[in-house]
């Protein structure tokens, strides 16, 4: 015993060693993540950027989900800033080379209480192919960015900062140097930064800045104070002066601002200010030195913590547009204003067409939107997956369909894979305003949804498209019920109907909404000071629900007993019930662990032991970046804070793996981290994931995929991390391992699929084939490396294209042997692309790196979904088999004629030769003309088809389905199986009786007549 | 201490290293530059993995001219040729040469001008190197190398055509070549090159495995098989107007 543990130890060490030594991408290799959007709701964009002379060029920052870029005018896009933090705050191009030189500021200035966090300012010097940070590393929200037209080298940055604590990293920086160093030459106090720079666009030396007050807790908020204010400096920052000469009295809140480009001295303000009637436009003819209020209109005060910007038309200084809950736009310099309609709710930034004032594109909560008719209708941009999901969870249909709610996009669900690939119409809605937990029962066709605090809990039949609030009511005696705005709904993993809800109680139902129970007392701490949120928001007003605090936000019900119930609060608490919700524990971690008030964000039981769990805390509502992720073994009476070396932002979700308790997997504010060690060593995951918020994550039991919800890049999957539960100690140090598959089941769909329309976003499907998994100590970069699929007496089924990656490599078979070599012929035949599909079984795999062999299996059993019988794929597998012959035994003959026709060409030159090989020739003509097709071309001059091509065809036919082949195609193979052995039988006869003896005459000539004829298995091994 | 200097001065070393050295110990390690001169034309027979069916192509290549050609159901069909003047590829519905575009024969006339390798013209040829961060290669560490050419032709424009070079630190070998597609509607897509399985022929190492990637997704292997330097090649074999 003693023995064991002292070798297990050895070997926990030497694992944690050698996980030391590597990096993700080291490890992970071929694991790619798989990002599916969808794009159909798109998300939050934070900022627009056209290029000054390029309507081609259009730059789009968001929200969650990077820097988007489009060089086709807005049609579609690509994301260029993947490999960095994803909260978007402002984008510059510089206005002297803003082909190469574009400017991106990190942290979303649309301050909600979901807004990410940015980490610095990033420069591209080549059109946005590869970034640097310049620093600014502490701003967590840049505003703006201002580059000198007159010296590139002089850049001026607004820093919002901090939203939830002090900072004194705010107010205005400057670089004289191209970013390299930065000086702040402007700042006002630690609570109070600038929310808006602008230039004068004809004096680089004139600059505007709006300051802003403001702040967050996870409990309120609160916009304005007596530090908001605008300044000018007309001395390039070195001085500042207030221009408030016409505007009201008081404390100020956000303030937006712009200059007309075709008019610099006159400026736009949208004011927050105490008064209502004050709020809204002012505008100013001389450079900001006198103020009229123009406009109070709902749009133009509306909620200015979120929709603080004022564009101007680059020609008229009169039209301008209003960000907004709809927009707002006006072409009489501000008098009057008309809303957007027909786009979704919540703009932050416009764009007017540098060519074409017609041309608007606006951004806002469900993406990016186009007008070519000056902002009267618009159309949406398909191709944006920016969407902010809060929540992932999935169901147990084949392919398994994900549910999930989005910041202001509702609640969906759509499928995990779907053919000719995940387009935006295979969504499909099922909750309305901001959606969080979505759910699907596990065994009806239900699905439960949340709205906005509970507003809503929906219980929606899909098979009966009805709807039915649920959501549970105070019973008697009851306190008002408290609900998070991210209310959480739990079901319980051990029985169907039953569905939790979490207020300041733990209500919990049994028959799926239709009866609640209260099963706990309040598990928050019921602060009445952090439930003051009628007086949220400042000078405005702002009680959405999105601050409602002192609520249960995880609950999740043990999948190994049922009377185990974990709770965790918004404000901190960690409870227990042990005996199906009659006493609750309060388990807590001590302020060691984590400090007083962290979030708990959610808590997950552990599937291997009753009294383990895992929990995400998370304080970044107090100020507090740290990752926090903890565990207990002893039902919460004591947590360990697991090791985050290396982990980079605060923790939203801990995953056990369903099968290997080992292995974990964390989502952070800034991506997805993966622990082989029980959470003692974490490596980033970044093939093909961004930096993005992790907020939750789910894995499918059979495809064993990770699905995870990211806010700003929609649903992205890993397909099939079983990979990672072999990977060993031992393995790590093998040159090469051949690493244990799933047994695999073919996909026996057809493929033809939907569509998508140009720019539409297209999720990709996973790979279903067999795979082929190994670890490579080192890459694979000199001498051979090949990869055989061959059945149990060695012979060769097809060749793969090795992976040649340090870490795991995964390379697919689809089942299907070589294709049969067709004959030569005048044009293509329709088939033979492909070969036979195998029959289930073991097939040998043999892996070869330079003079080392690994030999491996992989198993395909026949899948219970294919929709055919293992009878029916015999039959199939006999018949094409017996068409991949056919179509050989024509490429061979006909490679005989051909060889024959060239004697006979050779031979025709000699007189004495000439007549008897004209006719030979004739023969060997007309029996090539039935063998393949002799003339004509590939498109609609083709000739009719001969053997090879009927053969071809009917073998694509055959060998292309995956059921047994209907009683007509099997007569026609037999048709052309006679008519195949016919054509041979001629061929033999023409050779007995025509060539024999003109051989022997040319060859006693001393004529070469040897047409050289390959045996017939050379000739097929000639691919 | 004495091994302890030595390996401060061997970092540092390997910091300082210049693009312009980096390629020289490239161009030592694939054979030298004589070497690599020595062979004027090439034949590369190569097989490409079209997801289950191997399709065979043949490089050819020689001062000035290169044609690649694919053999399918025994019929050869040309997917890109120039002669010297004109570039051209087979029309697969008649079977016919084709010529390509004016930009496209502007394009491939440019590129041939880098043989017999890019790494011992680029000076002669005014492009500029510079070394970039270092990045990893499916895992192996690799310098990396941004090469500035002279623009190419893409929608009547001149664009961008810089190359980044993935040297591994090790070996010296090519590992990777990345670029940003400049035209069509993949435009803006990292477009990369993964080069493996080198193996001597002709004096030199040649990679006899070529993965394309495009946006970090594999999308096509060649497997060479036979690599043959200084074969006799007829220009008839190249030229537009004869085929």
């Amino acid at each position: 015993m003693r023995i064991t543990l002292l070798a297990a130890t050895l070997l926990a060490a030497l694992f944690s060693s050698a996980q030391n030594n590597l990096t993700g991408d080291d490890l992970f290799g071929d694991l790619r993540a798989r990002q599916i959007g969808p794009a159909v709701m798109s998300g939050r964009i934070t900022d627009l950027e056209g290029h000054p002379t390029n309507p081609r060029v259009l730059w789009v920052g968001t929200a969650g989900g990077g820097v988007w870029k489009s060089e086709n005018g807005g049609l579609s896009y690509l994301p260029v800033f993947d490999k960095h933090n994803q909260s978007i705050g402002a984008i510059t191009l510089d206005p002297t080379n803003p082909d190469k030189v574009i400017w991106v500021g990190t942290g979303e200035v649309w301050t909600r209480n979901s807004v990410s966090v940015g980490d610095g300012i990033y420069k591209s010097n080549d059109g946005g192919q590869t970034w640097n940070k310049t620093g600014l590393e502490k701003s967590e929200r840049i505003s703006a960015i201002r580059v000198n037209p007159k010296n590139n080298n002089q850049v001026f940055v607004g820093v919002l900062g901090n939203l939830w604590g002090n900072s004194a990293d705010r107010g205005v920086y400057k670089t004289e140097d191209g970013g390299k160093s930065w000086e702040k030459i402007f700042y006002l106090n630690d609570s109070t930064g600038c929310s808006e720079l602008i230039m004068d666009p004809s004096n680089p030396n004139t600059l505007y800045a709006a300051f802003w007050e403001f702040r967050r807790t996870a409990y309120s908020f609160s916009s304005g104070g007596s530090s908001s204010a605008l300044y000018k400096s007309i001395d390039g920052g070195k001085t500042w002066n207030k221009i408030h000469n016409g505007f009201p009295a008081g404390k100020l809140g956000r303030i937006a601002i712009a200059a007309a480009p075709s008019k610099a001295d006159l400026l736009y303000a949208v004011l927050e200010c105490e008064k209502p009637q004050q709020k809204g436009l002012y505008r100013s003819e001389d450079g900001g030195a006198n103020w009229k209020h123009l406009n109070a209109d709902f749009e133009l005060s509306v909620r200015p913590f979120y929709f603080s910007r004022i564009v101007i038309d680059p020609k008229n200084p009169d039209i301008i547009a209003k960000a907004g809950l709809n927009g707002a736009f006006s072409r009489d310099g501000g008098k009057t204003f008309r809303s957007f309609s027909g786009i979704h709710a919540d703009v932050h930034d416009i764009w007017f067409g540098v060519q074409n004032s017609d041309e608007i594109t606006l951004g806002d909560d469900g993406g990016v939107w186009r007008s070519r008719d000056g902002g009267n209708t618009f159309e949406h941009v398909k191709g944006l997956p920016v969407s902010q999901f809060y929540h992932v969870s999935i169901d147990n249909q084949t392919p398994y369909n994900i549910y999930g709610g989005l910041q202001d996009n509702g609640s969906w669900y759509g499928p995990s894979a779907s053919i000719g690939g995940i387009v935006n119409g295979d969504w499909n809605r099922i909750g309305e305003g901001d959606g969080f937990r979505v759910l699907a029962h596990p065994t009806k066709k239900i699905t439960y949804s949340e709205m906005q605090g509970a507003e809503s809990i929906w219980r929606y039949d899909i098979d009966k498209k009805s709807t039915k609030n649920i959501k549970p009511y105070p019973q008697a005696g009851d306190p008002k019920l408290r609900f998070n705005w991210n209310t959480p709904i739990a079901l319980s993993p051990n029985r169907p109907d039953r569905i939790y809800v979490g207020s300041q109680f733990v209500h919990r139902s049994e028959d799926r909404g239709e009866t609640w129970q209260r099963i706990s007392p309040d598990l928050t701490s019921n602060d009445p000071k952090k439930q003051q949120q009628d007086k949220s928001g400042g000078l405005s007003t702002d009680n959405s629900g999105a601050e409602n605090h002192c609520t249960i936000f995880t609950i999740a019900e043990s999948p190994i007993d049922e009377n185990t119930i974990w709770a965790g609060t918004d404000d901190g608490n960690i409870q227990l019930s042990e005996d199906g919700g009659k006493s609750w524990n309060n388990r807590t971690p001590n302020q060691t662990v984590a400090p007083k008030n962290t979030w708990v964000y959610q808590i997950e039981p552990s599937r291997f032991d009753k009294q383990s769990a895992y929990a995400a805390l998370e304080g970044h509502t107090q100020n507090d970046l740290t990752p926090y992720a903890i565990k207990t073994t002893d039902g919460g009476k004591t947590w360990n804070r697991l090791p985050m070396i290396g982990v980079k932002g605060f923790v939203r979700h801990i995953h056990e793996d369903l099968k290997s308790p080992n292995l974990l997997f964390l989502g952070t504010e800034q991506g997805l981290y993966i622990s082989l060690n029980g959470g003692q060593d974490w490596l980033a995951f970044t093939n093909n994931m961004p930096p993005v918020a992790v907020h939750y994550m789910a894995q499918d039991p059979i495809t064993n995929d990770l699905i995870l919800a990211t806010h700003g890049r929609g649903v992205i999957i890993l397909d099939d991390v079983s990979p990672l539960r072999s990977i060993t100690a031992t393995v790590l140090q093998q040159d090469a391992t051949l690493l244990p598959t799933p047994i695999f089941h073919f996909n026996d769909e057809t493929g033809f699929g939907k569509t998508a329309d140009a720019g539409e976003y297209v999720g990709g499907n996973p790979n279903r084939d067999a795979r082929v998994v190994y670890y490579l100590k080192n890459r694979h970069t000199f001498g051979k490396m090949n990869l055989e699929i061959q059945d149990s007496a060695g012979k060769k089924l097809a060749s793969l294209p090795a992976g040649k990656k340090k870490g795991i490599n995964i390379v697919y078979w689809d089942g299907r042997m070589q294709a049969p070599k067709l004959a030569k012929a005048k044009t293509f035949a329709r088939g033979g692309f492909f070969g036979p599909r195998v029959l289930p079984g073991s097939y040998k795999v043999v892996l070869t790196k330079a003079n080392q062999t690994y030999n491996g299996s992989i198993v395909y059993q026949h899948g219970p979904t294919s929709g055919f019988t293992l009878a029916d794929k015999q039959l199939n597998h006999r018949y094409s088999m017996e068409l991949y012959a056919l179509n050989e035994d024509v490429a061979y003959a006909t490679y005989r004629v051909d060889q024959l026709i060239a004697v006979c060409d050779s031979l025709s030159k000699q007189k004495e030769f000439a007549k008897t090989v004209a006719t030979i020739k004739g023969k060997l003509d007309n029996l090539k003309s039935t063998l393949v097709v002799t003339t004509g071309d590939n498109y609609v001059g083709t000739a009719p088809p001969q053997l090879k091509e009927k053969l071809a065809t009917l073998f694509n036919e055959v060998a292309g389905y995956q059921g047994a082949p209907s009683q007509n195609e099997i007569d026609n193979i037999n048709q052309l199986s006679t008519q195949t052995k016919k054509a041979i039988a001629e061929l033999e006869l023409i050779l007995e009786k025509d060539w024999k003896p003109l051989y022997k005459k040319a060859t006693d000539k001393g004529l070469n007549a040897d047409p050289k004829i390959k045996g017939r298995a050379e000739f097929l091994s000639e691919r | 201490m004495y091994s302890l200097l030595l390996a401060m001065l061997m970092i540092g070393s390997a910091f300082s290293q210049t693009a312009e050295e980096i390629i020289s110990g490239y161009v030592k390690a694939m054979g030298g530059e004589e070497a690599i001169r020595k062979n004027q034309t090439w034949k590369l027979s190569a097989k490409v993995d079209m997801g289950g069916m191997e399709l065979p192509i043949v490089f050819l290549k020689a001062p000035n001219k290169m044609k690649v050609y694919a053999t399918f159901q025994g019929m050869t069909f040309v997917q890109q040729a120039y002669d010297g003047t004109t570039a051209w590829k087979t029309n697969q519905m008649t079977m016919k040469a084709e010529k390509s575009t004016t930009e496209e024969s502007t394009n491939i006339a440019q590129d041939l001008l880098e043989e017999p390798d890019v790494m011992i013209t680029y000076k002669s040829l005014g492009y500029t190197v510079a070394r970039v961060d270092d990045e990893k290669v499916d895992g192996s560490d690799c310098y990396a190398i941004k090469m500035t050419k002279k623009p190419r032709l893409a929608d009547g424009v001149s664009v961008d055509n810089v190359v980044t070079y993935y040297i591994d630190k090790s070996s010296s070998a090519l590992l990777m070549t990345r670029t940003i597609s400049q035209e069509g509607p993949a435009k803006g897509s990292v477009v990369e090159t993964l080069f493996s399985d080198y193996q001597e022929a002709g004096g030199v190492f040649v990679p006899f495995s070529m993965t394309f990637r495009i946006a970090g997704a594999a999308a096509q292997t060649i497997k060479f098989e036979k690599a043959e330097p200084n074969v006799t090649i007829d220009d008839k074999e190249f030229a537009y107007e004869i085929n």
